[in-house]
């Protein structure tokens, strides 16, 4: 049981370090040899490491990015409290939308909301044709406005995590205090902010970590507004000429330093809450109806209004006008943008072909989703229910592609798979698909090893045992106990990563093979030449198609779940 | 013991069908890869900073021979039919076909603009998958022609059947040829927001400009640092550098394309613009309210040229493409385009252009070995000015 | 002495279930309640409700001779006089038992001095010196319950309310608590309502005792008046009355009860309108009181003694525990001195004072 154990870990463990980690030590690597994977070998010594300081356009990256996670994660936490404070305790109607716009914000790929504040804001905006109000486009272009905006758009992370925390709380301290003379605010400043504090440093950083290691924003950003980030630096340092691979490694090792230490903070304050107070007596807080239960409604319908409706409402009403600034007219509505989608655009360059871009994006997320859900699977058995000597390097590498952003990872992916001594032995992989299912891959395996943990959580070691007396091998346990148990979640956990990853700009700029298309960057690309409608019907089917395929699936997944059982009690195979 | 090796047999069929899958999706899209371990390694240097100049020509004359394509003109190159790749920003989508359907040589065209173009040619040097170039920016071919990413010493039969002017533009080394030449940037305003007696004229004029101005980003758009090199070459780098500082203060807005450029003339965000030639023309001759100044002394010129990869997987195909290119009728087919591609001034002989344009403009066109060593510098220092 | 709480027709349901029905009570200034009996009676629901941190569906409450409830009028908790101490602390961890003290204190503003004063008065009375600057995760069981208690009593409520706050300790820990607490608020001589379900705390601590069923008051007054003349079966039950028997009443006599052909006389504790109704009833015994009648006594005028066989003896350490049946299949229990053998028959007697009869009421 051992050996074979261990050969299942070791399988894993190498695909993973191969997966996720060699690229980042790739991109480490770089740094002080660079050049190294170009077939020259030359000790750069660590000063490369300080040019980042040297040159304006790098260290204003650098600021920028730091500016805009850190302003973002306090807007955003700060923002995420109230609403955590106000969901967890008063029911009303707008509650149930909150939760779902959380869960929508958090699934929607950025460059798309980006876009959609774009169209709405810019100076030929929804906003400033349609209304007139042109402070709006100069308070969203400038930092403080895109920090506003990068806020409205990251809270849910900060938001979901504060409110697991405040649901379960337990009922008696908040009790204790009114008894004590507190007001409800000051129940809620003295002892229940303190004892949640975890969780805001648990969200704040989270949204920290999301923000700066974002591609979608500045990369819809770059053609309205100077704003110079490090994930946008490290692609056109490799995408614009003149091209510094060194310098992307330097900067990508810039950004892999400030998540690590943003991962530390967040390591330390949760071992620092040393109030394990989630006792017996935690129960979900009964919700009452607040007096002015309409006030709520409002504010929170109004809040939902501006963080989704202005992004996805202005994206979808621009893929229907003919032109941007005519108007909310009949005669200006139209649904050419649609039939040129599905049109096919041969000659124009400026739009790459949406539905092979979409089969392309389909194809590689399919892939992706499936094997990391099997590497997730094996990774999480020998996690649960083994002994293995590899736990701990799984453990490691499923977190550090969290921590690693798409164009980190991207770099990486040039510098190894490029190489010229894996042609003979048919890995060349640079320039190919594959390429990009490995890194989607890669980029699907933290989620896919954490579901998982969690659902085999609930499977007890001990059937694994009694199934070993009987003679099962591992493979044997893994699929007759263990799958059939988990089914349920290893479906959503590969739906998930499936929706993420096919959404994925950051590394399908980087990656993408010559004239493959990729949905994400025909609506980048449509976006970059300003044909709005274009890239805005592209993104509103491409959602829908997503969704849709999503749901199906589910639905496919649960009958046949379904029809397994009966045919197994049935035919009595066990 | 049927467990353990029901159980092998098992994992070694899963093992097998992710690297066969792997391996097969390689094979899809890749182009046939190119035999040969003694392949030289193309100068592996990355960029970094300073002089473009030669870094380290590596390859030894022996071994280049041995990839593919002759050097000595006049000898037959061998067709070994594969498809090859051209990387080029415009007409590429036209010009595949048409090159097919007159040679029968296979051709895929991708469309890269020429910032991208460059840096994939940059990224892929270990291992190159394009064959032919054709871009804008003579000093960026002339760059990489130093560096030894490009075929030398082949004359092209029809390279007799350019123009004087073209003739001129003809490197010594013929690793790459001019086929048009275009301006990188008219003067180019918004008639509702700057009266014609405003207007500037020359290009001291645009500088000089009250009121928001633009142009596109040299480390994005292909004809942009033909743009700004110009610039720095006709008043010397310290002046070029003091009107452009001066100038974003005052107000410059960079856009990564021309495109874009032409967008924000149009709604007002910049009055002025340094736009190129078809761009601006195409805004004209559909009605909008700008109108195109060839300023006195020259539009800053933007030399097309095409260009040969030193491992091009067919060289007789890739040959044939630039003689193609060079065709009188070729270019004649160019100009004659409905859009506003077509508005360059072609480089063969006898080939007419489209009559909108301003027949006797001149140019502003640094050398080759000039653009390519201040190529780096001048971008970057660009780049760093563009955040303030 | 005035009453300090008053309680007019506090009526509370959650969604179809009816929690308590219109309870009306009283509480005298310095006067100590226990709210007796097992969990789900409504006994901590009407404790929220008084403290406020439960709205009543209907009623009054007045506090201090102010009311806080009712007629349109709800008065926060956090301004009540009153505090309360709960059952599993609800201490708050993040604070030393120091700062869970002195929160109380600090949102009334108190001056630092006379904070002090009462922090150290407080911590002498609850034996918790030197245990202030700990975290309650470093205090065992028995502490944290003091610090919960000296919390509420900082606050100088007029009205102590306590939530079953022994019933998290273990058995020697609540017996010695028990003693304590009971010494410790007579000192105090607090108004308090007392929740639980154990019977010796209730007798150690309250002057009154309130018993709870489904909702409604079964009884209410001192712990000898629900011990000597419980009001209900399920009072008595309360009050260690185990032995429960299925008996028909004598038509003449109101007080004489028939079971397996013998006659017992008791207290006759439904009101009834008069002789003649409810012919049938239950009659309840406490173990305690029954006891086996000498040999010779078997043939003796037989009133309220009753013949039993012996089914089971079990040692106790101090007694035996008799486990008998009735002619009709009915048991008992009783203690004993010594061993009986199981089978042999005996007479037992029931003295008719401490025997209780009731009307039947349907099985509760």
């Amino acid at each position: 049981m051992k050996a074979s154990e261990a050969r299942w870990g070791g399988g894993v463990s190498l695909l993973l370090f191969v997966f996720i980690f060699l690229p980042l030590l790739a991109v480490l690597l770089n740094v002080i040899l660079p050049g190294l994977f170009f077939g020259q070998v030359q000790y750069g010594g660590f000063g490369l490491v300080g040019e980042i300081f040297h040159r304006p356009l790098w260290r204003q990256s650098f600021i920028n990015s730091l500016t805009l996670a850190a302003g973002a994660a306090t807007l955003g936490t700060v923002i995420a409290g109230i609403l955590a404070a106000v969901r967890a305790r008063w029911d009303f109607a707008a509650a149930k939308l909150l939760d779902l716009a959380a869960w929508v914000l958090l699934i929607a790929p950025s460059f798309m909301m980006a876009q959609g504040w774009m169209l709405f804001a810019s100076k030929d905006g929804l906003v400033s044709e349609w209304l007139g109000w042109t402070w709006v486009s100069s308070f969203v272009f400038q930092p403080a406005g895109l920090v506003f905006v990068m806020a409205l758009s990251k809270f849910p992370l900060a938001y979901l995590a504060i409110l697991a925390a405040t649901e379960w709380n337990v009922r008696q301290y908040g009790h204790a205090a009114r008894m004590n003379g507190a007001g409800p605010f000051t129940v809620w400043r003295t002892v229940e902010l303190p004892l949640a504090r975890p969780s805001y440093a648990a969200g704040w950083t989270l949204v920290f970590m999301d923000t700066i290691g974002d591609f979608g924003l500045p990369a819809a950003l770059a053609t309205v507004y100077k704003f110079p980030t490090l994930t946008y630096s490290i692609y056109s340092a490799i995408y614009q000429s003149p091209v510094r691979f060194d310098m992307a490694g330097v900067l990508a090792f810039y950004l892999v330093l400030v998540l690590a230490a943003a991962m530390g903070l967040l390591v330390l304050s949760l071992r620092r809450s040393r109030f394990d107070f989630l006792n017996a007596k935690a129960v979900r807080t009964v919700k009452n109806r607040p007096r002015h239960a309409w006030l709520y409604n409002a504010a929170v319908g109004g809040f939902l209004l501006i963080c989704l409706g202005i992004p996805l409402g202005t994206s979808a009403v621009v893929s229907l006008l003919s032109k941007t600034g005519a108007g909310l007219t009949r005669d200006n509505l139209t649904l050419d943008h649609y039939r040129a989608l599905l049109a096919g655009s041969a000659s124009d360059h400026r739009l790459l072909d949406y539905a092979e871009g979409m089969l392309h994006s389909l194809s590689v997320a399919a892939f992706a989703a499936v094997f990391s859900m099997l590497i997730g699977f094996v990774s999480a058995y020998v996690l649960s229910f083994t002994e293995s000597r590899f736990k701990s390097a799984i453990q490691l590498f499923s977190i550090v592609s969290l921590a690693v952003p798409g164009v980190v990872l991207g770099i990486g992916y040039i510098f190894i798979w490029n190489q010229q001594w894996l042609e003979p032995i048919g890995l060349h992989l640079y320039g190919t698909p594959s390429l990009l299912v490995i890194a989607g891959i890669a980029g699907a395996i933290p989620y896919a090893v954490r579901v998982q943990l969690g659902a085999f959580g609930n499977v007890s070691g001990t059937m694994l045992k009694a199934a070993a007396m009987q003679g099962a091998g591992t493979l044997g346990r893994m699929r007759d106990i263990v799958l059939p148990l988990v089914r349920q979640s290893l479906l959503l956990a590969t739906l998930a990563s499936f929706g993420t990853s096919i959404f994925d700009l950051a590394l399908a700029s980087m990656l993408k093979p010559a004239n493959y298309s990729l949905m994400p960057l025909v609506i980048d690309r449509a976006f970059e030449f300003s044909q709005y409608g274009y890239a805005t019907a592209a993104s509103v089917v491409s959602c829908a198609v997503v969704v849709l395929l999503i749901v199906v699936l589910q639905l496919v997944g649960r009958g046949l779940f379904l029809y397994m059982d009966r045919i197994r009690i049935k035919g009595g195979r066990q | 013991m049927t467990i353990a090796k029901g159980k092998k047999s098992a994992r070694l069929t899963i093992v097998s069908a992710i690297v066969l899958l792997l391996a097969a999706c390689g094979s899809q899209a890749e182009p046939p890869t190119r035999g040969g371990g003694a392949q030289p390694q193309a100068s592996g240097a990355s960029h970094a900073g300073g002089t473009g100049g030669a870094q380290q020509p590596q390859t030894d004359a022996g071994a280049s021979s041995e990839a593919g394509g002759t050097q000595s003109a006049g000898q037959e190159a061998k067709d070994t039919g594969a498809t090859i790749y051209l990387y080029g920003n415009d007409f590429v989508d036209f010009i595949a076909p048409k090159f097919m359907e007159a040679t029968g040589f296979k051709m895929e065209a991708v469309h890269y603009g020429g910032g991208e173009a460059l840096a994939k040619i940059e990224a892929e040097q270990g291992n190159p998958q394009w064959d032919v170039l054709k871009m804008d920016g003579h000093g960026s071919v002339r760059n990489l022609a130093d560096r030894d990413f490009l075929l030398t010493g082949w004359k092209p039969d029809n390279l007799a059947k350019l123009s004087e002017q073209g003739k001129g533009y003809v490197p010594a080394d013929l690793s790459y040829f001019p086929i048009g030449i275009h301006a990188a940037a008219l003067i180019a305003y918004n008639t509702d927001k700057v009266p014609a007696d405003k207007a500037p004229r020359t290009w001291e004029q645009f500088f000089a400009y009250d009121g928001p101005v633009g142009h596109a980003d040299p480390a994005v758009a292909a004809p942009a640092y033909p743009l700004v090199s110009a610039f720095f070459e006709r008043w010397g780098e310290p002046m070029a550098q003091k009107l452009y500082t001066q100038r974003f203060k005052d107000g410059l807005r960079v856009y990564p394309k021309n495109g874009p450029v032409g967008k924000a003339l149009l709604s007002g965000e910049i009055h002025v613009a340094a736009l190129q030639e078809h761009n601006a023309y195409e805004l004209k001759l559909a009605g909008e309210p700008v109108e195109v100044v060839w300023p006195e002394e020259g539009a800053p010129g933007s030399l097309r040229v095409v260009a040969i990869s030193k491992q091009a997987k067919n060289p007789a195909a890739a040959k044939a493409f630039v003689e193609f290119m060079l065709k009188p009728e070729t270019q004649q087919m160019l100009t004659a385009l409905d859009s506003t591609d077509s508005f360059f001034t072609p480089l063969a002989e006898g080939v007419s252009a489209r009559s909108e344009r301003e027949p006797n403009g001149t140019f502003l066109l640094p050398t080759a070995e000039w653009a390519a060593e201040h190529e780096a510098d001048i971008k970057t220092w660009f780049a760093d000015q563009n955040i303030q | 002495m005035s009453a300090l709480l008053k309680l007019r027709g506090i009526a509370k349901s959650f969604g179809a279930q009816q929690v308590l029905r219109p309870i009306s009570l009283e509480v005298g200034e310095g006067e100590r309640i226990c709210i007796l009996g097992p969990s789900g009676c409504g006994k901590s629901t009407l404790l929220q409700i008084v403290a406020g941190l439960l709205p009543p569906d209907g009623g009054e409450i007045e506090l201090a001779g102010i009311s806080v409830e009712g007629r349109g009028r709800h008065v926060p908790p956090e301004k009540r006089p009153v505090n309360m101490v709960f059952q599993d602390y609800a201490l708050w961890p993040h604070m030393t038992a120091r700062q869970n003290i002195e929160y109380g204190m600090k949102r009334r503003r108190t001056p630092r001095g006379q904070m002090e004063e009462r922090l150290r008065r407080l911590a002498a009375l609850l034996k918790l010196e030197g245990l202030l600057d700990r975290l309650p995760a470093q205090l065992s069981g028995g502490q944290q319950q003091r610090v919960g208690i000296a919390r509420a009593l900082a606050t100088e409520p007029k009205l102590l309310l306590m939530d079953e706050p022994l019933s998290n300790l273990d058995v020697k820990l609540r017996t010695d608590m028990r003693g304590e607490l009971a010494r410790l608020l007579g000192e105090l001589s607090i108004a308090t309502l007392y929740v639980t379900h154990d019977r010796m705390e209730a007798f150690a601590i309250a002057d009154r005792i309130l018993v709870l069923r489904g909702g409604g008051i079964d009884q209410l007054g001192r712990p000898e008046e629900l011990f000597e003349r419980p009001a209900s079966p399920w009072v008595a039950q309360l009050m260690g009355y185990h032995n429960r028997l299925n008996v028909a009443f004598d038509e003449r006599t109101r007080s004489v009860a028939v079971v397996a052909g013998q006659r017992v006389s008791g207290q006759r504790m439904s009101p009834g309108e008069g002789a003649g109704e409810a012919a049938a009833g239950v009659m309840l015994l406490h173990p305690d009181d029954l006891a086996v009648c000498a040999s010779d006594d078997l043939t003796a005028d037989g009133v309220n003694r009753l013949r039993v066989t012996v089914t089971q003896a079990i040692y106790e350490g101090t007694q035996w525990r008799l486990i008998v049946r009735l002619r009709d299949g009915q048991t008992l229990h009783l203690f004993h001195g010594g061993r009986v053998e199981p089978g042999s028959e005996l007479a037992v007697y029931a003295p008719p004072e401490r025997a209780m009869l009731y009307d039947a009421v349907p099985a509760f």
